[in-house]
């Protein structure tokens, strides 16, 4: 039982990694009408940046902090060189996406060498404490905490700032926001800079648990995926919700059955909530016209 | 860029084959011949996933799961069952086509979206339960599995020349294969069901199954390719069947073209040759080419190598050709795609718009057809999340008439049709003929004899306007499509008669011959709006139900619309039209029908109804008196 | 010509307001619209009336650059109008589309406040006036508008545009979900505060009795062109032809 209960908070402090993950999927998603499978390796590829500072010698917070100014220039130049040139379909922009996910990876081979997986040092403390006979790592809870903030922040900006409301406006009617003078452009500007410093962030987190090598992303963002399904595609606070699930679903799986399960298990989920509910927990319908 | 689906890509492809089968004369050396081998067992999956995203507008980010099934079925039955090579391939296609349509059967209710997801994670799941632990007895888990060697007398297929052109034998059959199914009737309704699922619903197309076939196909392909892969590697490990290869595969299909069957075999050796030309230095530096040369042809020519190659053959024979119509049989399938922005209005021009009857000269009197209604509508009410869009609409359409019902916008009249068409569930009674229809489904309905158009006339743009009325003259979707792709006598003698039904059609409509073999996407909107009247015709139906079929078009068109109802209503067809532009009721409707929030506001002779008070100022707004 | 449409036909020529010239808009070959020349001078309200699939909404989106203009100029005070919606927006442009465009998981405030397009001091809107004008929407601020009557949405829909105080407003659908009375205080608001401050205001709505009531003068569309309205007749011809 107490085996149970320690996967089950380690499963919530992964989810809600998922769920940042998810978040910023459905985020660009919204704002920018593309779900970007390059998310993940976009976190990943600065995650090398920091730490190749750190092996040159730099601390490990000033290296953090080069790494996040990289990332919102990053995201810029994902934007504005990959995403927004020569505007294709749906279709081609999901291509385009899925492309600079290749790139990334094999990016990160090339330059980051060939000797992958790297220990990455930890940013958080190690140890933990034992509440009730369940064991709390105090990376677990650090990484509890910090999705707090960054949630708060976000909420804050929706609901007091004159950008957090374009965005909303843009998700819900780009058309009507674009006559309502909202520079759309900008925004997705502003989307995918802040987009690379989440993903930043995200790899930071991980890369200490389970190492880091250019296809190191790729689990977490199938979970993500998974989790923005459960939590219905257009819902931003349905991603976190989607995330804990799937984190902590995929964790007792994986402890009692065998990590080859895991994938599957998430898939499952996926596939069932979709059976139950086609929008997912907290989607809205999407109207089809004729 | 997933708009095209191409039909007239044969030559090209058989050119395309022939300098592939000609290849080994010039590129000689072994690790060359190699790259080319590689590059074809890809094309032999590229091609099905071609047919799943260009022909049936599906996704797939997984392909890679049926190479796998394919290899690991192949050399698993070898291995463990000891059985021939022939056999065993033929079991590694089968396994895959059936297991991709399984998947394919759970997928094809999630869109666009959630099929992209949903294979991508089938990729990875299938890595984890091949390397894992639960089926290694069978795949030899993380170490892999041996391929035994296949001969033939004293020849292995596994190098050297034969291994050459058993892959490229294996690449012709995939070819064939799919190129002979979008001919065929799956095929061409596959191609409706991509345009829009609902209007190729009410064409009589089991939309689900046709999506299946089209994964089975697609599946079953990519399983040839896992064989063929393995006797190339000769040792099948997890890691060759990744999501990495799957999303290189469908890379190498975006950047080949969709919608051409040629395309993605050209961009497999496009890129095969080029990375491997440019980067042999190392596995991850070639990759960052290929995936650097991905991003700059989606960027920069999203529409595909193929097309590039298209519009330069195109340019080329204008250039030589000056003169010389563009579009001679001698210029091939290349001369097919002309931009419509350019030649269309051009093309218009040239071409006399159909069965031009200017004058408007009002309805002469007739008496309305009495006898009993061939439809009878009872208390029809329809509600949208609360709303009331129909109230009990009670109608009644005699047989041979012309009934047409107007009323503002939001009225519910495309409402009605839906609910007539079986496309809309509602409340009250459908009487065809005296047999109660309520509760038969739209493919039911259709066979009663109950046909539509749509506002928006959805004709498949790469088919010819003649090919498009085909597709409407299918009395049938059953039968399989083996049989189909067979091309048995039973098939040709029933697409015989869909072809003389489809005439039939074209000309009760006047439509100029000279238009019949123009792609539909070349069409005036006023052209397209007769080939959708000719696609519900070509069904024979005893009701035709039209949905606008004036919007959008100027005076002479809607004359020419006018026209050939009139053709219709003499071959003693129903019809039921909605319209907004009086002129043209008065002229073709015996009786008239106003709809006005949901309700009938009145119904009687066309002359009676357009005078009426009520009426007008359902038109022209009576909110504002007071 | 009457009268009072030659006098608007000056200032026209004096650049202010809005003003179209040779409007073309095709779509996927059809021509939606053909030659369509209109003007909104400053502080005045205009109509625009026809049957269905005239093309009056596309009039409008062809103004705010969401329908591509494949030939003609339209101008803002002398100015061509630029291309893209959100630029047109900002040169002074506000349009209530076609289904009001309301924020369904916004509040009201939220909602009107996205309408204030250029940055501008609390004072330059037009609240003030608007508050009065609309007292409901004052009593509804809180709430969530998607739980709005279609009535009340359509007034929270016209207090958006107008409170960027912009030079010309443009109403797709006017009677849409009003009742007779709402619609008739709603249009009569509309014409106050365009008198007022000076803002050219062009609605459009199938009723064209009631447009022809309320409005200086009501322009029939029909075959892609537009004429002025002078008398009876001429309506049954554009609905009736």
């Amino acid at each position: 039982m107490g085996l149970a209960l320690s996967v089950i908070v380690s499963g919530i402090a992964f989810g809600l990694l998922i769920g940042m993950l998810a978040f910023i999927l459905v985020f660009l998603y919204k704002t920018t009408g593309v779900a970007n499978f390059a998310v993940g390796n976009i976190g990943m590829f600065e995650t090398f940046i920091v730490y190749e500072l750190w092996k040159d010698g730099m601390g490990l917070w000033p290296a953090a902090g080069i790494g996040l100014v990289c990332s919102a220039v990053f995201g810029v130049l994902v934007y504005q060189v990959v995403l927004r040139p020569f505007g294709g379909g749906q279709a081609n922009t999901l291509v385009r996406t899925v492309a600079l996910f290749l790139l990334l990876a094999a990016m990160a081979d090339v330059f980051f060498g060939r000797d992958q997986p790297y220990h990455f040092p930890s940013v958080l403390p190690g140890g933990g404490t034992k509440v009730g006979g369940v064991l709390l790592r105090w990376s677990d809870l650090i990484t509890v905490g910090i999705v707090l903030v960054i949630v708060t922040g976000f909420v804050a900006m929706f609901r007091y700032t004159r950008t957090g409301l374009q965005f909303l406006a843009v998700a819900q009617r780009p058309e009507t926001a674009r006559l309502l003078g909202v520079r759309a452009q900008r925004l997705s500007t502003i989307a995918y800079m802040l987009a690379g410093c989440l993903a930043l962030l995200i790899g930071l987190l991980l890369a200490p648990k389970q190492l880091l090598f250019s296809q190191m992303m790729n689990p977490i963002l199938l979970f993500a995926f998974a989790a923005a399904v459960v939590g219905g595609f257009t819902s931003l606070a349905g991603t976190f919700v989607g995330g804990i699930i799937i984190g902590v679903a995929t964790d007792l799986v994986s402890t009692y059955w065998g990590s080859d399960l895991t994938l599957a298990s998430a898939l499952a989920i996926m596939l069932l909530t979709l059976a139950v509910r086609p929008n997912g927990l907290f989607g809205t319908a999407q109207v089809r016209r004729l | 860029m997933l708009t095209r689906a191409r039909d007239d890509v044969g030559r090209p492809a058989l050119l395309l084959l022939l300098l592939l089968a000609l290849a080994p004369l010039v590129v000689t050396g072994v690790s060359d011949q190699g790259i080319l081998v590689v590059a074809m067992i890809y094309a032999v999956g590229a091609v099905g996933l071609d047919v799943l995203t260009g022909y049936s507008g599906q996704f797939s980010f997984g392909q890679f799961v049926y190479f796998a099934i394919g290899a690991y079925v192949m050399a698993a039955v070898r291995v463990h069952a000891h059985w021939p090579w022939v056999p065993a391939i033929i079991a590694g296609v089968l396994a895959a086509a059936l297991v991709a349509a399984v998947i394919g059967s759970l997928f094809v209710r999630l869109r666009f979206f959630g099929s992209a997801v949903g294979t991508f994670f089938l990729g990875a799941v299938a890595v984890d339960l091949i390397s894992g632990s639960r089926l290694s007895h069978w795949t030899g888990g993380s170490n892999g599995l041996a391929v035994l060697p296949v001969t033939i007398g004293d020849h292995s297929l596994s190098e050297g020349d034969w291994l050459y052109y058993t892959v490229w034998i294996a690449l012709a059959l995939s070819v064939a294969l799919c190129l002979r199914y979008t001919k065929v009737r799956a095929g061409m309704a596959a191609r409706v069901v991509k345009e829009n699922e609902v209007v190729a619903a009410v064409l009589g197309v089991r939309v689900f199954r046709e999506k299946v076939r089209a994964q089975a196909l697609a599946g079953a392909v990519a399983g040839l390719g896992g064989c063929m892969l393995a006797l190339d590697v000769g040792y099948l490990s997890p890691d060759t069947f990744g999501i990495s290869q799957s999303i290189e595969l469908f890379a190498i299909v975006a950047v080949g073209g969709t919608g051409s069957i040629v395309g993605p075999v050209l961009g497999a050796v496009f890129f095969f040759s080029l990375v491997n030309g440019f980067a042999s230095t190392s596995a991850s530096a070639s990759q960052l080419l290929f995936s650097l040369v991905v991003l700059a042809v989606v960027v920069l020519f999203n529409r595909g190598l193929y097309d590039l190659v298209e519009q330069g053959v195109r340019k080329l024979l204008a250039l030589r050709g000056k003169g010389v119509p563009v579009a001679e049989p001698a210029a091939g399938p290349e001369a097919q795609a002309a931009p419509a922005a350019s030649s269309g209005p051009a093309a218009v021009a040239g071409h006399p718009a159909p069965a031009v009857r200017t004058e408007v000269r009002p309805r002469e009197a007739r008496p309305v057809p009495q006898g009993p209604p061939l439809l009878l509508l009872e208390d029809i009410g329809v509600d949208f999340g609360g709303v009331r869009a129909l109230g009990g609409v009670d109608l009644s359409v005699a047989r041979g008439e012309v009934h047409a019902i107007i009323g503002p916008n939001g009225a519910g009249k495309t409402t009605l049709l839906n609910c007539i068409s079986g496309i809309q569930p509602a409340t009250g009674r459908v009487v065809l003929d005296g047999d109660d229809v309520t509760a038969l489904p739209v493919s039911v309905r259709r066979a009663r004899g109950i046909s539509r158009t749509f506002q928006h006339p959805s004709l498949v743009a790469d088919l010819t306007a003649r090919q498009n009325v085909e597709v409407g003259a299918y009395a049938t979707h059953d039968g399989s499509v083996l049989l189909e792709m067979a091309g048995l006598p039973v098939t040709r003698k029933r697409d015989r008669v869909a072809r003389e039904r489809a005439l039939a059609a074209l000309e009760l409509l006047d439509f100029p011959k000279s238009r019949w073999d123009v792609h539909a996407g070349e069409l005036t909107m006023g052209e397209q709006k007769h080939i959708d009247i000719a696609r519900a015709l070509a069904n024979e139906p005893e009701l035709l139900l039209l949905d606008e079929p004036t919007a959008g078009l100027g005076e002479e068109e809607i004359g020419a619309v006018a026209g050939a109802i009139e053709g219709v209503r003499r071959a003693g067809v129903t019809v039921l039209v909605i319209a907004h532009h009086v002129g043209f009721v008065r002229r073709i409707a015996d009786r008239c029908t106003v709809l006005d929030f949901g309700r009938v506001l009145t119904s009687g002779t066309a002359a009676d109804v357009l005078t009426d008070d009520q009426v007008v100022d359902v038109f022209v707004g009576a909110g504002g008196k007071s | 010509m009457t009268a009072v449409s030659e006098e608007k036909a000056r200032q026209e020529q004096a650049g202010a307001g809005l003003s179209i010239e040779d409007l073309h808009v095709r779509f996927s070959g059809a021509r939606v619209l053909d030659g369509l020349s209109l003007a909104v001078a400053p502080g005045e309200i205009v109509g625009l009336a026809g049957r269905n699939g005239a093309g009056k909404t596309t009039t409008l989106r062809a103004i705010s650059g969401l329908a591509t203009r494949n030939r003609g100029v339209v101008r803002l005070d002398g100015t061509p109008l630029p291309a893209r919606p959100e630029a047109v927006a900002r040169a002074g442009v506000a349009h209530v589309p076609e289904g009001r465009g309301i924020f369904a998981d916004l509040t009201v405030e939220e909602n009107i406040r996205l309408g204030i397009v250029r940055k501008v001091p609390a004072e330059q809107t037009l609240r003030g006036a608007l508050e009065e004008a609309f007292p409901a929407v004052v009593r509804l601020r809180d709430q969530k508008a998607g739980r709005l009557s279609g009535g009340e949405q359509q007034m929270v829909a016209l207090f958006r545009g107008l409170i960027g105080s912009p030079r010309v407003l443009l109403v797709d659908e006017m009677s849409l979900g009003l009742s007779p009375r709402a619609l008739r205080t709603a249009i009569e608001a509309l014409a106050a505060l365009g008198r007022a401050h000076g803002i050219g205001v062009l609605v459009v709505d199938q009723n064209s009795r009631m447009l022809h009531e309320h409005c200086d003068r009501v322009y029939l569309l029909g075959d892609g062109r537009v004429r002025l309205w002078e008398d009876a007749s001429d309506i049954a011809s554009a609905y009736f032809e």
